[in-house]
């Protein structure tokens, strides 16, 4: 027999109030860990988010509503700008890299993104790393997926298939008589888009037979437009015909004029999306300027135009919001949580103060036999060590698997990715409070029995 | 074996302090068998804390096996009764959390002398001595009076005691029970020549002893107090 037994014994004496005790130690920890999980993995996908772009231009609408379509793949963007604004930013001295985002379509709810690949990266090369498997996007008609979509569709590289009209994922909204094929998968780690699939401006626009209508803009010789060819034309014409959705096509539409709100009936709207005769258009434009100054300038200039078609929404104001809202959120979740584990710890005091209280006559006969007040002390004491290892193995546990449900339901919700199952900053920290705070609870129990006369408990 | 000389030991009251024993000399031999006599209160329990070194006297010295315990620190003294005492209680003996056996391993554990199956080991074989082999994973609340008395002999065994303080052993016990519980226990103390002190109010018990000492006669903090009241 040794002192863990001793131990042992004393806890499973009274097996009610030893749970009891872990558990809320667990719960506590679970807690305090879950927030410390959600809180960093969002605060790190929102600074991972940007990719060095400081400026989104877009449709007018609420900029916390651009920033978050455009750079987090979350919510539905505020409309649509012309193209032309893209053409006038890449000339602009103050803007260093200009990228076109065009969005409209989604396959098995993850959204097709329409752009080039300096949404990467500043060179091919640099995407090209990017890439687990396959190439990147080279003409009209490919495209690339993130990692997740192996796992959550059945797409694969070589693989086609149609987007479906409306980016929230919307099972019942048109298919696009516009076929795509995947060429290359990103790599994982690539935060929100992970769960995302890319492909050219042009593709968007021929799926939304913007190409065709345009084909003489193309032919007029804007250079981003050059690499499309016949090709994609063809793909179109061909699956045209034994497609099944033939009243919902946007060849009707095209023709007949421009609204999509004929088809609203797939939950949602249509008008976000404009692709009438004569425009070419983006959903948002991504701009990295060359300063501070060049940022301010530009943002001012575009907000403050005659021009209402635009706003221009700095990255920083909207994430530094985000991280606001996050954070004051943390504060009050926190303070629950400490309460929590404040409580926990209390009912460790408690529960080694009452366990010292009835095991006095015990400790009494362990002296009598003969065993060092230093030994009834460390048996006392690490009846509530095991209390604490155990809380905070099962708190760490349940923190974990708590913060990947939650983690789960945000990204359904938002798409944000929080890679829940790995060490986290500060954790150590929060757990190694936990425990010598702990400690400190144990302390006092232990110290009250110190310089007790074994004689006054026995007879 | 067991000598105290010039004792005198007391308790601070409310009403001051309070002298309990006061004995000029008292001396047991190595392997003999006494029984201390004496009324409730006149200080039986507190001589035997004495020699257990659970209490130090305000005054004399008290040698055990030849070991002074006034020279010794508390925690050389924790150890000596671990391992030259064996001790049974009056009452509140055996740890209500752990079985018979745990109970009987407890002094081992605390000795550290012997590995965890040397302990078990020994602690089954005490346990059959005092005929309780088939109660060895009985938790205290299990068992009799008599058998819970049996399983504290046991224990006080439990190290190679050289002197076992029993302190009315048969006190809550059936007088039949009691009188086979205090045979088989001074059976084992002269099968392993033990010292045994057992203190007790019942005279027929003591006088069942080779040495019977009655307290009144050594005690002088009794005949001073009759004298002060
Ligand atoms: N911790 C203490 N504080 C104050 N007085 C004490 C203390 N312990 C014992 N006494 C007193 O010392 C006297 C002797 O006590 P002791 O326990 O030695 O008697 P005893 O002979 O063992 O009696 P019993 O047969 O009832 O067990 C008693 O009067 C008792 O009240
Ligand atoms: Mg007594």
């Amino acid at each position: 027999m040794g002192v863990f037994t001793l131990v042992y014994r004393n806890l499973s004496n009274k097996p009610l109030r030893s749970i009891l005790t872990i558990l809320s130690v667990a719960l506590g920890v679970i807690l305090l860990l879950t927030i410390l999980i959600i809180s960093s993995g969002l605060q790190e996908s929102i600074v991972e988010g940007p990719r060095g772009h400081d400026l989104v231009i877009g449709a007018p609408g609420s900029p916390t509503q651009l920033t978050l379509s455009t750079l987090f793949h979350y919510e539905v963007p505020s409309g649509n700008i012309d193209y032309q604004v893209f053409e006038e930013l890449k000339g602009d001295e103050r803007v260093k890299k200009a990228v076109p985002m065009a969005l409209g379509d989604s396959y098995q709810g993850h959204r097709i993104v329409g752009t080039d690949y300096t949404y990467f990266g500043d060179d091919p090369e640099e995407v090209e790393d990017l890439l687990i498997a396959g190439r990147f996007i080279e003409e009209a008609g490919e495209a690339v997926i993130g990692a997740k979509l192996i796992r959550e569709t059945d797409l694969e590289i070589g693989s086609t298939f149609k987007g479906v009209h409306g980016i929230e994922g919307a099972h019942n909204g048109h298919e696009h008589d516009f076929t795509y094929e995947v060429v290359g998968i990103l790599d994982e780690g690539q935060g929100v888009d992970d769960r995302v699939i890319f492909t050219d401006i042009e593709s968007v626009w021929a799926a939304h037979h913007v190409y065709a209508t345009h084909y003489s803009f193309f032919e007029e010789g804007q250079a981003v437009i050059h690499k499309i060819d016949s090709d994609a034309c063809t793909h179109d014409d061909h699956s045209h015909n034994d497609h099944s959705h033939d009243d919902h096509s946007h060849d009707d539409h095209s023709h007949n004029g421009h609204s999509h709100d004929d088809h609203s009936h797939n939950g949602h709207s249509h008008d976000d999306f404009h692709y009438q005769a004569g425009d070419l258009e983006l959903t948002a434009i991504l701009v990295e300027s060359t300063d501070i100054q060049a940022l301010s300038s530009l943002k001012n200039e575009l907000n403050n135009s005659s021009d209402y078609s635009l706003q221009a929404a700095a990255v920083s104001p909207v994430l530094r919001q985000l991280m606001e809202v996050i954070s004051e959120g943390t504060t009050v979740v926190n303070i629950f949580a400490i309460v929590t584990l404040a409580v926990a710890l209390s009912s460790i005091l408690l529960a080694l103060l009452s366990s010292v209280a009835e095991g006095r006559s015990d400790m009494a006969v362990m002296r009598m036999l003969g065993a060092s007040q230093i030994k009834v002390m460390l048996i006392v004491f690490l009846e509530g060590v095991v209390i604490i290892l155990l809380g905070l193995l099962l708190g760490t546990l349940g923190g974990y698997l708590v913060a990947d449900f939650v983690s789960s339901y945000l990204e359904s919700t938002t798409g944000i990715v929080i890679n829940v199952f790995r060490l986290w900053p500060q954790q150590d920290i929060l757990l190694g409070s936990v425990f010598f705070i702990g400690l400190g609870a144990c302390l006092l129990p232990v110290i009250s029995i110190y310089g007790d006369e074994p004689m006054e408990f026995i007879d | 074996m067991i000598l105290l000389e010039n004792i005198e030991r007391g308790y601070n009251t409310e009403s001051g302090k309070l002298t309990v024993v006061d004995i000029p000399r008292l001396e047991i031999e190595a392997g003999s068998q006494v029984a201390l006599m004496g009324p409730s209160g006149s200080g039986k329990t507190t001589i035997l804390n004495l020699i257990a070194g659970v209490i130090m006297p305000s005054r004399g010295r008290v040698r055990v096996d030849g070991i002074e315990l006034n020279d010794l620190p508390q925690n050389q003294r924790d150890i000596f009764r671990t391992r030259r005492v064996g001790y049974i209680f009056q009452r509140l003996n055996l740890l209500s959390t752990l079985t018979a056996l745990e109970n009987v391993m407890l002094p081992m554990l605390f000795a550290g002398e012997r590995s965890k199956n040397e302990q078990r080991t020994r602690a089954k074989e005490l346990l059959a001595k005092v005929n309780l082999e088939h109660r060895l994973e009985h938790r205290p609340s299990q068992l009799s009076q008599g058998e819970a008395q049996r399983v504290a002999i046991a224990r006080a065994l439990a190290n190679r005691v050289k002197v076992v303080l029993a302190d009315e052993p048969t006190g809550n016990i059936d007088y039949q029970t009691g009188r086979e519980i205090m045979e088989l226990l001074r059976e084992i103390c002269t099968e392993k020549n033990i010292t045994l002190l057992t203190a007790t109010h019942n005279r027929e018990l003591g006088n069942s002893f080779p040495r019977l000492i009655d307290i009144l006669e050594i005690n002088q903090a009794l005949t001073a107090g009759k004298e002060n009241s």
